[in-house]
């Protein structure tokens, strides 16, 4: 085998190895802790609390007076409350709605994070678009993971839809608008 | 004419291993950036007298005055805090003390209990700028401003403000002279 061929096959095996280190060190740990709240109950989630009140269904997005969007599933709304009542920032970093069946929304239209600074709480307007059919123990999910993944945190909140109810859950959102003025709002912690 | 063409090859060759070598050190070089940032302990702060000085990127920052207030101006409209937060703004002047190709006059408020605060993400259009120019002569001052965004509960704690070392574990809390 030639030099250069050696040289090649080195060169390859190389960037073979520093792609598959970079897509295992990014990929999500299976190393985590899920704390589980009640809806409107905040619980501690990283290094501050966190949780889910303020659940709404509806067909139809309206902001300052004006339809923004509208679906034929079903678009569900929440307040999800970030507070960093000590000397860092608490972050989630995704959002998700979780399904029956092992499946999996992401938020509709949202910014990448929701995050409190210190002293800070963070309320944010959290969008969804469902499957009307698929409602039943929808439960949020948030997550803190980040591009070099390690031990995380989960927040989930399940949302008070069970089968005995989903059906008047899916028929209530018909037709019915959710009005949001403002995605996100920050406090100061007293 | 075959050794020229050999001596072409030759030069490629060594132009590709130079490539490769440069990309090796920087993957080792990101690697041991990331995994130092991760595992270094917390900034240590430390609290400097009244009216000294700190030096960060070739820049020797004063800070002048440290002021709260319920609103800050963007542009001509006012801009309230967030409620139960003050807008804090800190005044310094800079001093270019050396040549620098890359400046970000990066400094963090600290409060009690070793809380810290950057300035926000929100963009607004203030007169005074937040850095030196880029190409800012050595010798020459300038005043720089920026603000932060602060829990009400946390004001009377402030210590100051610290500006941001990319060098050392430390980092100067600069309080306004007398």
């Amino acid at each position: 085998m030639s030099r250069r061929r050696v040289v090649g096959v080195v060169t390859a095996l190389v960037c073979v190895t520093v792609v598959a280190l970079g897509t295992r060190v990014s990929e999500e740990s299976a190393d985590y802790a899920v704390h589980r709240a009640p809806l409107g109950v905040l619980v501690d989630y990283d290094a501050g609390r966190a949780g889910v009140d303020a659940v709404e269904v509806g067909t139809r997005l309206v902001r300052n007076g004006q339809v923004t969007a509208q679906t034929t599933g079903v678009f569900v709304a929440l307040r999800l409350h970030v507070q960093a009542p000590g000397t860092e920032e608490v972050r989630f970093q995704q959002v998700a709605l979780l399904a029956q069946g092992s499946t999996s929304y992401a938020g509709y239209g949202l910014g990448s994070t929701v995050g409190a600074e210190p002293g800070f709480e963070t309320t944010r307007l959290v969008l969804f678009e469902v499957s009307p059919g698929r409602i039943t123990d929808l439960t949020f999910e948030g997550r803190n993971t980040k591009i070099v993944s390690g031990f995380h945190q989960r927040l989930q909140v399940h949302l008070g839809i069970t089968a005995a109810n989903a059906a008047g859950w899916a028929a209530a959102a018909q037709g019915r608008e959710i009005a949001y003025e403002a995605d996100e709002v920050t406090r100061g912690l007293g | 004419m075959s050794g020229l063409d050999g001596a072409a090859r030759a030069g490629r060759r060594s132009w590709w291993a130079t490539a490769v070598a440069v990309l090796l050190v920087a993957l080792y070089l990101v690697w041991w950036l990331t995994f130092t940032r991760m595992h270094l302990p917390p900034t240590r702060f430390v609290q400097r007298p009244p009216g000294a000085t700190a030096t960060s990127q070739g820049a020797e920052f004063r800070l002048v005055s440290l002021q709260q207030t319920e609103q800050l101006s963007d542009g001509d409209e006012p801009v309230a805090a967030a409620a139960e937060a003050v807008w804090v703004v800190a005044r310094f002047t800079v001093t270019v003390r050396a040549a620098e190709a890359v400046r970000s006059c990066a400094v963090r408020l600290v409060g009690p209990e070793g809380r810290t605060w950057e300035k926000p993400a929100a963009y607004l259009s203030r007169e005074t700028p937040d850095c030196v120019p880029r190409d800012a002569a050595v010798g020459a001052v300038f005043p720089v401003e920026t603000f932060f965004e602060v829990p009400r509960a946390d004001v009377a704690g402030l210590r100051g403000v610290a500006v941001t070392r990319y060098d050392a574990g430390t980092e100067s809390v600069l309080v306004p002279g007398s």
